[in-house]
């Protein structure tokens, strides 16, 4: 669940320095209920485009609050609810696609009549990555100003009507919200967008790769490698009510999910079919939680209750924790996938071998590992409950000769570096 | 797939899913060691025969002395004597070792040192729409103007899309030999008011490129969590662990196969190597210092951060930044280089003695040990200030005794990896208010520092959105080596 309204909360850019630290849990939290209801799809993202109101009370409006200006949502909506990058034509027509300057400033002008005023309740004092104190506002009320607001084209300088760049949108009326109408038409099961997008996407965050990739760059010039599964995917996606969960189903009972990586000579150059599985580095917050089931000590977070896991933090700014940031946890102040890095270096590769967060888990002088060496006098039996706990899987019988606990290092000692050489290797810092 | 520009054919194999995600979509910067070693090798093919060879690829590092807050020229490098009082300032020039050339009464040490380097007096570039001091680092660091500019004229925070610092491109295209940190920012961020690191970053390079940011006091002890060994890790363990580690992987031998595209193992090696050769600790380990040089320096930040500098340096790292201590906050009694108000008093008494004791004894030191050799050493603000006294430029108020920014004409100073020893280049007028001969734009001096590197400072390297861009769009100073 967590792990789910966290890809929602980096996409909405769920940061405390546009929203501060209240907004940030009213927002994750509202993210977090839809996910945990399964709320339709096209319902969440109605709330989401068409909320108004206190950030407090209504919390779908924080959206507007980090994204602010009609330029902006055009970008970031466009990206994340139809996979289309329109930054492009913000200065030009998109020299090789069809977009042109003129559906930019279109699009915004659904937006146009979006303004933001103070809440009643003040500012908020927050600190931000760097753990210098900023001041942020605190409540913020989103509301259609009904006395206008318009969009002018870049070159033109001309008031732009608000039009969809492709379909056709109901016209509205000039005392409704422009934003309904919208939303109509981007969530309708004729738009060819909405849907593929979206099983596009979440294909991706199982197999570390999108059908067409990168996800929010659909476009004529990037086509998906396997037409006829993402047609077939978003069409039963369509039939079941936009069902987020039936799709995920979906795809985990795939054969293709259950798919090793082992390759043979006929796919070992594949990466774009699905062959085989591609190992993916766990994101950061997976990391902190895995290697914390593994020892069965996990490190706290700033002010927050111990027994937090990292993935419940709301905020990807939450300081303390410099190894979430280096592993790539995003700063969420972009819609691109990209922000989160899942990479792996040399800056890594030290943190990982001598770093506190393995470093101080391997070595709780009272963990888990402590109390099995005392508990259990059976070699073979502690080797099997460290790989048990850190692989989910018993060792082969060549594993089991690996460490040899008669040699010079104390019982203990030999447990906690066979601890820390497996949270060290591909087989944990990888899902695949 | 990935084709890089002007080799056709030269396509990447063996990278991970997520590269391949950003690959077409976010462009070169996941790039797995073996592109990056491929990439190397690329750059370090010599250019056009059209283009010229002066100091091409002579320097293995670079020491970039940034004195951020934009200091006074005319007080420091670029004296004026014969100009009106209220451009002359208060301080006299004094002679230097290198005949024709002077300085300011309150660079003692360096006029000693001037025959080791060569002095820019006429840095100049106009910048786009307001100067505050933000948008001028940035350009300094990563030679672009930043796109998104906030009312206030100061910038948004840093951003997964902002241009490369050049330390990081070079620490893409030209890793160290050895096992080192290749980029290292010391010991402060860069900063404007609340905008704070911006320009600092490897922006769409991602996050393994970022400089190992160093924000400690050289001048005080040092702490090295994660470089220096663990306390209840001996070396005698760690090494026992290295070892277990490699059996542990070789019983998964699929696993390592399906891995190989993220060179774990080389990082890895790297990372041990790092730590148990104790070559960083080391270098950050000031103490090895006589006192007799350590007091040299100056035994202030900027004097130590310039010891410590030159000991990266000799450790392997490409690319050392030393910030200037304080930031622009127009406080007259703090060593900021931002004076508004109160210009004379503390540059004489705080900047320039700390500014003359660091940089003469890192030119001096580094040329006893032959270093000056193969190390560029660039001294720049991001612009200078006012010729004229308690004018306002740039919408700041500033008392009759302050200087505002001018970034229209000022001073750098570049030294060691075949830069003319004891030289001037390019002239500014009677007022050093605009260059009279060979006006550079700073952006300039990022070329030259590429091309000193060896590196064609045209180089492409793909932005987020995958558009090639050029490292930076502008031409090195080839005269300016000799």
């Amino acid at each position: 669940m967590e792990y789910w309204a966290n890809k929602w909360a980096d996409l909405l850019q769920c940061n405390s320095e546009s929203l501060g630290q209240k907004g940030v849990w009213v927002f994750r939290n509202w993210i977090q209920r839809s996910v945990e209801q399964n709320k339709p799809y096209d319902k969440f993202v109605r709330e989401l485009l068409t909320a108004q109101g206190s950030a407090y009370q209504n919390p779908a409006v924080n959206y507007y609050r980090v994204l602010r200006e009609p330029g902006k949502i055009t970008e970031d909506v466009s990206q994340t609810f139809l996979g289309t990058r329109f930054n492009c034509n913000k200065c030009h027509d998109h020299p090789f696609e069809r977009w042109t300057q003129n559906q930019y400033y279109e699009f915004g002008a659904y937006f146009a009549q979006i303004a933001i005023k103070r809440g009643t309740i003040g500012k908020e004092v927050i600190r931000n990555f760097t753990g210098d104190q900023t001041t942020v506002s605190g409540d913020e009320i989103v509301y259609r100003n009904y006395d206008g607001g318009e969009v002018k084209h870049l070159k033109t300088g001309h008031v732009m009507n608000p039009h969809v760049p492709f379909g056709q949108a109901k016209e509205t009326a000039s005392d409704q919200d422009r934003r309904e109408a919208l939303v109509d038409w981007l969530v309708s099961k004729e738009n060819p967008l909405f849907a593929k997008s979206r099983a596009n996407r979440v294909w991706s965050y199982f197999f570390g790769r999108g059908i067409i990739d990168p996800v929010d760059d659909i476009r004529a010039g990037n086509p998906p490698s396997n037409p006829a599964l993402l047609e077939a995917l978003t069409r039963d996606f369509v039939e079941s009510g936009f069902d987020t969960r039936k799709l995920l189903r979906a795809i985990c009972q795939s054969r293709t999910y259950q798919l090793s990586i082992s390759k043979n000579k006929w796919n070992e150059d594949d990466a774009i079919n699905f062959s085989h599985a591609l190992p993916r580095r766990l994101s950061a917050e997976q990391m902190v939680d895995a290697v914390a089931v593994a020892t069965g000590h996990r490190a706290k977070f700033g002010p927050l209750p111990a027994g937090t896991r990292a993935v419940e933090l709301p905020d990807g700014m939450v300081s303390g924790d410099d190894f979430l940031s280096l592993f790539g946890r995003p700063k969420r102040q972009s819609a691109c996938e990209c922000e989160r890095s899942s990479n792996l270096s040399l800056s890594h590769a030290i943190n990982l071998i001598n770093g506190d967060t393995i470093g101080e888990a391997v070595m709780e002088p009272d963990g888990r590992i402590k109390k099995l060496v005392d508990a259990e006098k059976d070699d073979k039996k502690v080797i099997e409950e460290i790989y048990l706990s850190c692989l989910s899987r018993p060792p082969t019988e060549k594993e089991m000769t690996l460490v040899d606990f008669s040699a010079g290092a104390s019982r203990l000692e030999t447990a906690q570096d066979l601890t820390w050489a497996l949270l060290n290797s591909p087989a944990f810092l990888f899902n695949r | 797939m990935l084709s890089i520009p002007g080799k056709p054919g030269s396509t990447c194999d063996g990278f991970s899913r997520r590269e391949f995600l950003r690959v077409g979509g976010a462009g070169l910067f996941g790039l797995t060691l073996g592109d990056v070693l491929r990439l190397q090798a690329l750059a370090n093919e010599t250019p056009d025969a059209s283009k010229p060879k002066n100091g091409w690829g002579q320097a293995q590092s670079v020491i970039l002395l940034f004195l951020q807050g934009g200091p006074s020229h005319i007080d420091i490098w670029d004296p004026k004597p014969d100009a009106p009082s209220n451009i002359r300032g208060e301080f006299k020039s004094i002679k230097t070792n290198v005949p024709g050339i002077w300085l300011s009464e309150v660079m003692p040490l360096l006029a000693q040192q001037m025959d080791k380097a060569t002095l820019i007096r006429s840095v100049s570039y106009t910048p786009a729409g307001l100067f505050n001091h933000t948008a001028a680092i940035y350009q300094m660091m990563t030679g672009y103007t930043p796109d998104r500019v906030s009312p206030s004229g100061q910038l948004e925070p840093p951003s997964p899309n902002d241009f490369p610092h050049a330390g990081a491109q070079i620490a893409r295209l030209k890793p160290p030999n050895v096992s080192m940190l290749p980029f290292v920012m010391l010991p402060r961020p860069l900063q404007e008011s609340n905008v704070i690191g911006k320009g600092g970053t490897a922006g769409f390079l991602g996050p393994a490129y970022d400089p190992y940011y160093f924000y400690q006091d050289p001048a005080k002890e040092i702490k090295l969590d994660d470089l220096a060994l663990r306390k209840d890790v001996s070396k005698e363990r760690l090494a026992r662990r290295a070892k277990l580690l490699d059996q542990v992987n070789g019983a998964m031998p699929e696993i390592e196969k399906a891995v190989s595209g993220y060179a774990l193992d080389s990082y890895y090696q790297k990372a041990f190597d790092l730590i148990l050769s104790g070559r960083a600790r080391n270098a950050f380990d000031l103490s090895q210092e006589p006192d007799k040089v350590r007091d040299r320096y100056g035994r202030h930040t900027f004097g130590q951060g310039c010891l410590l500098a030159r000991r990266l340096v000799e450790a392997g790292t490409r690319f050392v930044q030393m910030n200037w201590p304080s930031v622009a906050n127009g406080d007259p009694t703090v060593d900021a280089w931002d004076t508004h108000a109160a210009n004379f008093g503390p540059l004489r008494n705080l900047h320039c003695p700390k500014l003359d004791s660091g940089l003469s004894a890192l030119l001096e030191d580094l040329d006893q040990r032959g270093l000056l050799k193969e190390t560029l050493v660039v001294a720049i603000g991001e612009f200078g200030r006012s010729p004229r006294l308690g004018v306002s430029t740039s919408g700041n108020g500033n008392a009759p005794d302050g200087r505002d920014h001018w970034p229209y004409c000022y001073t750098a100073l570049m030294a060691g990896a075949g830069i003319r020893r004891g030289a001037l280049y390019g002239k500014s007028d009677a007022t050093g208010s605009s260059p009279a001969e060979n006006p550079v734009h700073p952006i300039q001096i990022l070329a030259t520092v590429y091309h000193a590197f060896g590196i064609d400072p045209h180089t492409v390297v793909l932005n987020h959105l995958s558009q090639p861009r050029e490292l930076v769009q502008a031409e090195p100073i080839p005269a300016l080596f000799g």
